[in-house]
């Protein structure tokens, strides 16, 4: 898949969703690599939040890969509700910002993730700067 | 409103995790991303970095577990987040995740959060807002 290209991008820019769903034996997986204890997520039927904030990120390459050299500025998330094991998450990524600074392309990228019952699980937002 | 009484300022728990080599492996395989610049040794050292780096959110797993250490799962909702990344993080450091509490509202906790090598370098710095229980900030925040 080609890379998103820098002047294709416009505020507003929905990008294709990405839907995901939560398969408790990934959910071990990820809270075992994380050190965590899969007790308590087991116990509860739950990921993690920080879990769902990585499919929000998969959400901003749905339609291609950011170019090489593009550095992710940082993160910021909104945890809502929790995702349980089995839900089906959609996220959908869209352009929010997208500037110059310093002859750096900037990239803002604001995305949401809805369970099967069309609840806000995670807001996210990414600010990158765009690889040439 | 925000109370920025310097009483109420408090150093949250800290947790430390060594990175390897196998842990970086361990988080790829969970996550689905086997970047070279993660996990690809020869390549890490011919980067720019001079070997493998751990990925950005192994680390924001780990400031995740060290909330949860200090605010219990109360902050899996309603709660927010923001980190900045700093500097990348190799096998064979060593971080502490750490913050501290720096206000409090109504109903919530502000944290400034960090990761830190073991040369005290910032490779992630953040802040993050965690709900609380009403009349906890002069609680326990477990």
């Amino acid at each position: 898949m080609k890379s998103l290209v820098y002047d294709q991008l416009y505020v507003g820019r929905r990008l294709k969703s990405f839907t995901y769903q939560v398969d408790p034996e990934k959910v071990r997986e990820y809270v075992n690599a994380i050190g965590e204890d899969w007790g308590y997520y087991h116990e509860n039927q739950i990921a993690p939040p920080t879990m769902a904030a990585i499919y929000t990120l998969l959400a901003n390459r749905t339609e291609g890969p950011l170019p090489p050299g593009s550095i992710q500025v940082s993160q910021e998330f909104e945890f809502l509700r929790p995702t349980r094991f089995g839900d089906t998450l959609v996220t959908i990524a869209t352009v929010s910002e997208k500037y110059l600074r310093k002859d750096r392309k900037y990239v803002e990228l604001t995305a949401e993730t809805l369970n099967g019952k069309k609840e806000v699980v995670v807001k996210a937002k990414t600010v990158g700067i765009w690889g040439e | 409103m925000l109370n920025d009484n310097r009483e109420n300022r408090r150093e949250l728990k800290s947790i430390t995790r060594v990175i390897s080599q196998p842990v970086i492996n361990s988080y790829a395989a969970a996550v689905n991303d086997f970047n070279p610049i993660h996990v690809d040794e020869e390549y890490g050292k011919k980067s720019m970095f001079g070997s493998t780096t751990a990925h950005g959110f192994l680390m924001v797993g780990y400031l995740a577990t060290m909330l949860k250490e200090n605010f219990g799962p109360n902050w899996f909702t309603r709660s927010k987040f923001e980190v900045r990344f700093r500097r990348p993080a190799k096998p064979g450091d060593s971080l502490t995740m750490g913050g501290v509490v720096e206000g409090f509202t109504e109903d919530t906790a502000e944290c400034r959060i960090w990761v830190r090598n073991q040369l005290n370098e910032e490779i992630i710095s953040g802040s993050a807002r965690v709900p609380i229980k009403r009349g906890d900030s002069n609680a326990s925040m477990g």
